[in-house]
């Protein structure tokens, strides 16, 4: 550290605006190192889209609404015999409506939500032999007839037997990855 | 500025610069620092990593494995490993499995058949008991402590919870005394 230069100015002066930058330069380094970090973060962790106060969302060019979640005790297997749920284990379907704006309704993937917020997967292996399709929300695998400009979508879970469903989410992972769709019991 | 003051900072710059290098040389490496965090458990306890639970039930060692119709022989031993495997919150599968000995050595779980349970295939869902056994091949020459590891992750387990099990098993090379083969109980949900 040198004494004054010539105009007088000690080490303080000469080199404030450089001590003023530091910080905000430090923390532009912190941001720059993580942001790639905390972008792929934020995209695993999709956020919701609620239902406006006529029980609809709208999202990814379609309109949708929760039917029913209710217990799937009826389900058969391809031959047409019973299918029974492994013990200690409840079976669930989840029926939506969705009424698309333009002429296809893109490919979509449902998770069910309970109250204790675990999330299960559409078409688990505990239901590979039961008569019970994965839902695509495409008008083709409707289980009842469009009507109205409107068709339904059944998805099929299991969940522990304790456990209480309040939602399921629809993702439309061609359109959007960083968002879904929650239908709220 | 004199010439010896000149050398004192250019000695100085070398300085700072060596010791840079001393720092980052004598540090762990990026794979080591991102290495996965353990999650060590008992033999027979519920060990929770942060996808799954796993509870090893069983572990016996056998000399021929009997998949179907077809038997397995093997160079080694076989390890076969009672596993209870439950997803935490979110649809997870296991997607790792293997065996460390004493000496540092790890033996990934065989695809010599379908292991679905530890092959990614089967997808666990939260709070939902799966169980079922896994097959691994050791040398008959394997010494100490056998741990169980069970991941996830695929490949990269870097910054992710990796499950740890002591398994308590003698000396693996009386199994070679017995040749009768053993089978290896399919995953099912657990009751």
């Amino acid at each position: 550290m040198r004494g004054p230069d010539a105009l007088g100015r000690g080490w303080w002066r000469r080199n404030r605006w450089g001590l003023v930058v530091v910080l905000p330069a430090f923390a532009a380094m912190l941001y720059g190192s993580v942001y790639i970090d905390l972008d792929n973060w934020q995209q695993r962790e999709p956020r919701p889209v609620a239902a406006a106060a006529d029980g609809w969302v709208d999202f990814g060019g379609v309109r949708l609404h929760l039917v029913e979640i209710v217990p799937a005790t009826d389900l058969k297997r391809f031959g047409g015999q019973p299918f029974t749920v492994p013990q200690g284990v409840t079976a669930w379907r989840a029926v939506f409506e969705i009424e698309p704006s333009g002429a296809e309704v893109p490919f979509c993937s449902v998770r069910l939500e309970d109250t204790a917020g675990r999330v299960y997967d559409d078409r688990p292996d505990e239901l590979l032999r039961a008569d019970a399709d994965r839902a695509t929300c495409a008008v083709e695998d409707s289980p009842v007839p469009a009507a109205s400009g409107r068709h339904q979508a059944a998805a099929y879970f299991v969940t522990p037997a304790d456990a209480e469903p309040v939602a399921v989410r629809v993702t439309f992972g061609a359109v959007d990855l960083t968002r879904y769709a929650r239908l709220g019991r | 500025m004199s010439l010896l003051r000149r050398l004192g900072a250019a000695l100085f710059v070398i300085a700072v610069l060596a010791a840079g290098h001393a720092l980052t040389t004598a540090l762990p490496d990026r794979n080591q620092q991102l290495r996965a965090f353990p999650a060590t458990g008992e033999f027979g306890t519920d060990v929770t990593a942060r996808e799954f639970t796993v509870r090893v039930g069983a572990v016996r060692c056998a000399a021929e494995l009997k998949i179907g119709t077809a038997i397995l022989t093997t160079q080694g031993v076989w390890i076969v490993v009672k596993l209870r495997l439950t997803a935490r919150s979110q649809v997870t599968s296991i997607q790792y499995a293997a065996i460390r000995d004493a000496e540092g050595r790890v033996y990934e779980v065989t695809d010599r058949f379908e292991q679905t349970l530890v092959a990614g295939g089967r997808r666990l869902q939260p709070g939902i008991a799966v169980e079922g056994e896994i097959a691994l091949e050791v040398p008959a020459t394997s010494t100490g402590t056998l741990t169980l590891l069970l991941a996830s992750t695929f490949v990269d387990h870097r910054m992710d919870s990796m499950a740890e099990i002591p398994l308590p098993i003698g000396d693996v090379r009386a199994a070679l005394d017995n040749p009768a083969s053993t089978e290896v109980l399919a995953p099912r949900v657990a009751k």
